[in-house]
């Protein structure tokens, strides 16, 4: 496993283009910072700093967790990696992880930037419960990015489906507005999605908010390891049409 | 005179181009249910912020914002189009088109700008159902030229940020998100436009601000004032001419060092 994770390493820090998304997104803290200055609504800073750090988290997730396998296949290297699925299929898990958890940082990088640039104190009153449900967010999305690599060998459209999965999921996800804002049936949805619990809890850690958080800790769990499952699943049965040479390998 | 003729053979050549390229990239289900409902959705979360300050005002301010900067963000998908052009090994034989490379690129990439256009103008269009913006019917053709010409200057800075990724590759992902991030932060996206200091100087001179100035006070009842659109005219010449000499320069400085080819 640790081979795996060192040959991710490897990857990156050769390519620092696949780092870019976590320099670059985390800016949008910029963007909420101004705006939630300017409208003298100091009280949001905290939950807009999560928000951007859930985002780049999602974008690195999608952006370029995703691609590990399409990069596997432009390089060649996916073929005879189909000769040990199995050991394929755990690699793949250990480096799209790898790559989801380079995300963590920015949590600190986006609470220096609204701390230094913009003077707001953002203080996380519960680092604990911030950072279970930080980690417990990085096996989800690892999940999540799982389930597009897979889908990315599937069906043609996957590069489209990269791009057209991050707002909608930002709103499902309740990363600005709680989920119960939303109208009824897109709350009952977004309730079935590990981020909008994940969002929560970090908003509360933030906030140092009372009362039990075992419901959406549980539930964070819960879906965040179904997700998990449901991506190594999809991946397993892409690969696997892969090798019997029903899914083209060169788009 | 034949001068003039082979131009327009080439950048109509361009726009066929440019229009097979769209249409490889999306199918109309892909389109209207993929890209168009992803575009929603980014008006319709930045419009959340401003439903979390608690203002209406503040809401119905960003959704408008967030619809019109659709148009110049759209465009700047020109900047990777054309570095893929000097990685699919394409560029080479653009620049034999006897016009210079100017024209042939400007119309290759031009299906970005119009993607542009057709999306912001949509979520123009869907407003009212999406946040409750009305704009009133007889409004909304004066919004979408003006809508046209704030893409097309979006489309001029992408150009001349092209120019400048062209020469270095990897600049190209920092560049559109820098653009992308000082459009949503001093155009007056979210925000009014700093009105003084590096900040205005900076904002006065970016593809939207002017533009969306003029958008909001037609949407207001209040007309579109002559002065923001002509700004907005310059800002699009300024960009033009930007655009010209980083893509020929930058060609020019490649051709000379025999690497248009990054394959």
């Amino acid at each position: 496993m640790a081979a795996f994770v060192q040959l991710q390493w490897l990857l990156l820090t050769r390519s620092p283009r696949l780092l870019a998304t976590l320099f670059v997104v985390p800016l949008y803290a910029v963007v909420f910072f101004t705006t939630v200055r300017s409208y003298e609504a100091p009280e949001l800073a905290g939950t807009v700093a999560l928000t951007a750090f859930s985002m780049s988290m999602w974008s690195q997730a999608m952006f370029v967790a995703a691609e590990v396998v399409d990069n596997d296949r432009w390089d060649g290297t996916l073929e005879p990696s189909l000769l040990t699925p199995n050991a394929y299929v755990r690699s793949l898990v250990t480096r799209v992880c790898t790559v989801t958890a380079l995300s963590v940082p920015v949590l600190v990088e986006v609470i220096a930037i609204g701390r230094v640039g913009f003077g707001f104190p953002l203080p996380v009153h519960r680092p604990v419960i911030a950072l279970t449900a930080t980690l417990l967010l990085v096996v989800g999305t690892a999940g999540s990015a799982l389930l597009v690599s897979a889908l990315m060998i599937i069906v043609p459209v996957g590069r489209l489906l990269q791009n057209a999965l991050t707002y909608p999921f930002y709103i499902l996800g309740g990363l600005v507005l709680p989920v119960t804002s939303l109208p009824a049936p897109v709350e009952w949805v977004a309730r079935l999605f590990f981020l909008s619990h994940g969002a929560q809890l970090l908003r509360d850690a933030m906030s140092g908010a009372d009362g039990s958080h075992w419901g959406d800790f549980w539930a964070l769990f819960v879906l965040s390891a179904m997700q998990l499952a449901a991506g190594v699943f999809l991946l397993r049965r892409a690969l696997s049409r892969a090798r019997r040479g029903e899914a083209r390998l060169y788009a | 005179m034949r001068n003039a003729g082979a131009l327009f053979h080439q950048i109509g050549y361009g726009l066929l181009s440019s229009y097979q390229d769209y249409r490889a990239l999306y199918t109309w289900r892909s389109w209207l249910f993929g890209w168009m409902v992803r575009l929603l959705c980014q008006v319709l979360f930045f419009s959340m912020v401003g439903k979390a300050i608690g203002s209406d005002g503040a809401q119905h301010y960003m959704a408008l914002g967030n619809a019109v900067i659709l148009g110049p963000l759209g465009a700047l998908g020109v900047v990777s189009s054309s570095v893929a052009e000097r990685r699919g090994g394409t560029l080479q034989f653009l620049l034999l088109s006897r016009n210079g490379p100017f024209p042939v690129l400007l119309s290759r990439g031009l299906y970005w700008a119009a993607d542009g256009v057709v999306t912001s103008c949509f979520a123009l269009v869907v407003l009212r159902w999406l946040v409750g913006v009305e704009i009133s019917p007889p409004i909304l053709p004066v919004c979408f030229l003006l809508q046209i010409l704030i893409t097309l200057s979006g489309y001029s800075l992408a150009l001349a940020l092209a120019g400048v990724s062209l020469r270095w590759p990897e600049s190209r992902m920092y560049l559109t998100a820098g653009a992308t991030i000082l459009l949503m932060t001093i155009a007056g996206v979210n925000t009014a436009p700093p009105s003084g200091g590096i900040g205005g100087a900076v904002a006065s001179v970016l593809p939207a601000t002017h533009g969306l100035r003029a958008i909001r006070s037609a949407v207001a009842g209040g007309g579109v004032p002559p002065t923001a659109v002509l700004a907005e005219c310059g800002v699009l010449l300024l960009w033009g001419a930007v655009s010209w000499l980083t893509l020929t320069g930058s060609l020019r400085y490649q051709v000379r060092a025999g690497a248009l080819n990054l394959r």
